[in-house]
């Protein structure tokens, strides 16, 4: 049977990674569900 | 657990939208009291018109400012009591809608304002609505029920 290898993590390449564009892409669908949210509630609370 | 500082602000944005809609939806029914339409009451679709409740058509007081509003709906026509097919109902007045339909599934929207539900044979349809604003409206059926479909409609003027 063989061993499962462990690797310890020393670094984390994760924080390396440049995600300035996803989170732009994750803010504009983000705001965009919450404004249409909001617009259908005054809506419903204006009629 | 290793995160990314982005990702963690997006996690938290996202948790941060679901709680506020959670408690936006919960205040308006639990505190607020509104409620989605509903059919708890059943009847035989084929015998309406000897349902107690659809004995009298139309708008009826029931208090100072509480009235009940009931319809019956056949392809392709709504019947509310009278031919001329308007209501009279004035201003503020806080109406409880009870319709029903005779055949096929119809709709029932008062269009402009959130009077909108399905009238479904065999279901006593429910719904409350305050009329705010004085004005004609238009209550029209937005489910497709057959080819005159588009003649089905009634007026509803809520007056001073």
């Amino acid at each position: 049977m063989s061993k499962v290898e462990q690797r310890e993590q020393t670094t984390d390449p994760h924080e390396d990674v440049d995600l300035k564009g996803t989170l732009f892409g994750v803010a504009i669908v983000g705001f965009f569900i919450l404004f249409s949210w909001f617009g259908v509630w005054a809506l419903f609370l204006s009629r | 657990m290793n995160m990314h500082k982005y990702e963690k602000w997006w996690m938290l944005f996202g948790s941060g939208t679901l709680l506020i809609f959670l408690i936006v939806v919960g205040v308006s029914a639990f505190y607020m009291g509104s409620t989605p339409p509903y059919c708890a009451t059943t009847l035989d679709p084929e015998n309406v018109r000897e349902h107690d409740s659809f004995q009298e058509l139309g708008l009826k007081q029931l208090d100072d400012n509480e009235y009940s509003l009931t319809i019956l709906a056949s392809a392709f026509d709504y019947d509310v009591g009278n031919p001329e097919k308007v209501i009279e109902i004035p201003k503020g007045a806080s109406v409880s809608i009870y319709a029903t339909t005779t055949d096929v599934i119809h709709g029932f929207e008062i269009a402009g304002t959130n009077a909108n539900m399905m009238l479904e044979p065999g279901y006593v349809s429910t719904n409350r609505y305050t009329f705010k604003n004085a004005g004609e409206y238009t209550l029209l059926c937005n489910e497709y029920c057959g080819v005159g479909h588009h003649l089905m409609a009634a007026t509803i003027k809520v007056v001073e």
